[in-house]
């Protein structure tokens, strides 16, 4: 299987005294990962670190093959933009724009997830996304994004996510703001959604219940506590 | 693609950006406007003496009696003598003389006793001739009167009209010329030049009106031609009504090379009557030195009125950086790099500038018209429609790339943000 991020002694420092150290991490194709931990334990740090937004203090890491110490900041960038999907706690579309432009965000800044499309009408490859996350994309795509439910705007957020077919979704406690019912319901379609491009899943959770089915738990206690798993 | 993720952004915020807009565009249009003033003052000006070489009248200032004798701007110029008028036209150099009286009005529009050679010699604008809009074949003869294009949109009057002046400049109660009426037998085309604005009779006509008068001082009052029904068949061509005075002479010479010896001759104080001979273009161009440090005033002015409403604008940009961290964010989960955010920025500040520089364009043409009505009623000119001249076009150009740099400032507080932020969205 191919490894698109795998960790080594890894430590993140910031000034006043948090730390995060996660001795070993792999995440591989297609395997869907839960980050189990309270708040302040570093989960967001973490996606921001697999996200190739912050650098580690120490230790090696590297994302779809390469090393994160070789690469510049716009290098990480692109690599962020061309293989990882991100869905964020609230669903932070854009107020502005309808949900069909929202969800076209998803490739705006990428060459690489815009060439995978090339195959696929982006239209249909729309449509198709918030198919497969139960919504009804004929009433919906026209609509501002401000007028959807909460349960809607954060599927339709995943369906962003999705499109281009990256590699890695980072899900950042997307589930926090639904209701349980609809947590579950959006997981289930998040997962076979992700399942069928083969994408796998980095999903932050403070909820245990949330991460039956992933093929990892890693749980973050406190900071400076190691992260476990692997 | 950038330029529509950017105009969506602008569409959500599109209350301050309008805003913002407008404040941009009226301070582009107030530069526009008074930099077009400017030029169209000046063009308006040289054209209403062109085809003239040199204006003589008696000595004095050469700017006043070029003021008061084709603009009827300023003080009245002192009178020369018709003997004076005389020897010019008997100059072997001249090619033709035409002589200008000055002093009375119809409802406010200045009247100009000339003689029919006016209309022949007299050119407005680019050396385009007088054009009539109506005629009859009387013009000037005996009692008729030519009057300019806006005299008749204001008063709107006709071909065979009867219209009597009034002495100087009374109001429409003076009754000193009411026994001598005059005949409207032409009608000129507009010119946007004081032209437009002149009630023309014939200098004799002009003498006859007053004849008996001792200075400003009326005579009988009477009509010596009472009862004759056509008053564009008198004759007037005796010698009783031969003028003895008149305000100036319009002079077009034979040879341009003997301008200055001819002017050197009319101003000899050993003449019967020393003169004073203008050069128009020259005097015009004097008046423009004159007036180019408040010109400059003016238009420093409304570039530190451009430059405080792109201040304004960068103003704008900045406060609304710290609501748009959500979006800024966004774009970086999405892959965006802190430049692409920058660069989103700037693109607003040009779509913002290119959008004032259009609106103040619009708001520059309705400025132009109404400046233009005011400057027709005081000084008697008329302000084109909008032309952009090359200089006004590289100062848009100048504005939307001034208006990109100031973008730079929370382009560039953007990109230290989006670092600081990464892709956390939360705040």
């Amino acid at each position: 299987m191919t490894v698109l991020v795998s960790a080594t002694d890894l430590l993140f420092e910031r000034p006043g005294g948090f730390a995060l150290s996660v001795p070993s991490l792999a995440i591989e194709a297609g395997e869907a990962v839960a980050v189990l931990g309270a708040s302040g334990t570093g989960k967001s740090t973490l996606l921001d670190l697999v996200g190739g937004v912050l650098r580690p203090t120490s230790g090696a890491l590297a994302l779809f093959g390469h090393d994160v110490a070789q690469l510049s900041n716009s290098a990480l960038d692109r690599l962020r933009g061309d293989h990882v999907g991100v869905i964020f706690q609230e669903h932070n579309l854009l107020p502005f724009a309808t949900v069909r432009q929202n969800v076209a965000l998803g490739v705006q800044f990428s060459a690489a997830r815009r060439r995978h499309l090339r195959a696929t009408a982006l239209e249909d490859e729309i449509e198709r996304l918030l198919d497969a996350m139960d919504l009804d994309a004929a009433e919906l795509l026209r609509r501002p994004a401000h007028t959807l439910s909460v349960g809607q705007r954060q599927r339709v957020a995943a369906a962003r996510a999705l499109l281009g077919a990256p590699s890695l979704i980072i899900a950042d406690e997307p589930t926090s703001a639904l209701d349980e019912g609809n947590q579950t319901r959006f997981l289930a379609l998040l997962q076979e959604a992700r399942k069928a491009s083969g994408a796998a899943l980095l999903f932050v959770t403070h909820d245990p219940r949330l991460t039956n089915g992933f093929d990892q738990v890693i749980t973050l206690d406190t900071p400076s506590l190691e992260g476990k798993g692997l | 693609m950038m330029l529509g993720l950017t105009l969506r952004s602008m569409l959500g915020r599109k209350v301050s950006i309008a805003l913002t807009v407008v404040t941009l565009a009226l301070s582009v249009a107030l530069f526009l406007t008074v930099e077009r003033m400017r030029i169209a003052v000046q063009e308006s000006f040289d054209g209403s003496v062109s085809g003239v070489d040199v204006l003589v009248g008696a000595r004095g200032s050469e700017l006043s009696l070029l003021l008061y004798t084709v603009f009827q701007i300023g003080d009245a110029a002192p009178s020369m003598r018709w003997t004076s008028f005389e020897e010019v036209v008997q100059d072997d150099r001249v090619d033709w003389a035409v002589p200008i009286s000055l002093g009375d009005s119809h409802r406010r529009y200045r009247v100009i006793a000339t003689t029919s050679d006016y209309f022949e010699h007299v050119r407005v604008g680019r050396n385009r001739p007088l054009a009539f809009r109506a005629k009859t074949d009387s013009l000037l003869r005996g009692f008729g009167v030519v009057l300019g294009a806006e005299v008749v949109r204001a008063l709107g009057y006709q071909i065979g009209d009867a219209l009597t002046i009034q002495h100087g400049l009374a109001s429409a109660g003076d009754e000193s010329h009411k026994h001598q009426p005059f005949i409207v037998t032409g009608i000129l085309e507009a010119t946007g030049t004081p032209v437009d604005y002149g009630v023309l009779v014939h200098i004799r006509a002009f003498e006859a009106i007053h004849e008996g008068w001792t200075g400003s001082v009326p005579g009988t009052g009477l009509d010596r031609h009472e009862g004759i029904t056509d008053r564009t068949a008198i004759d007037l061509s005796g010698p009783d009504f031969e003028p003895s005075l008149l305000t100036a002479v319009y002079v077009g010479l034979k040879s341009k090379r003997r301008i200055f010896q001819f002017i050197e001759d009319i101003e000899d104080r050993d003449r019967s009557e020393p003169l004073t001979g203008v050069l128009p273009g020259i005097t015009l161009s004097q008046l423009w030195l004159l007036l180019a440090t408040a010109e400059s005033a003016m238009l420093l002015f409304s570039v530190l009125i451009v430059l405080v409403a792109l201040a304004g604008q960068m103003t704008l940009l900045v406060a609304t950086l710290d609501l748009r961290r959500r979006e800024i964010a966004i774009y970086r989960a999405m892959g965006a790099q802190p430049i692409t955010v920058a660069v989103l920025l700037v693109l607003e500040s040009m779509v913002i500038s290119v959008c004032a520089a259009g609106l103040g364009l619009v708001l520059t043409l309705l400025g132009t018209l109404t400046a233009g009505q005011v400057l027709g009623g005081f000084l008697k000119l008329e302000l084109s429609a909008v032309t952009l001249s090359a200089g006004q076009v590289q100062a848009l150009l100048a504005f939307v790339v001034v208006s990109a740099v100031t973008g730079l400032i929370p382009a560039f507080m953007a990109y230290r943000t989006s670092l600081q932020d990464g892709m956390r969205a939360r705040f």
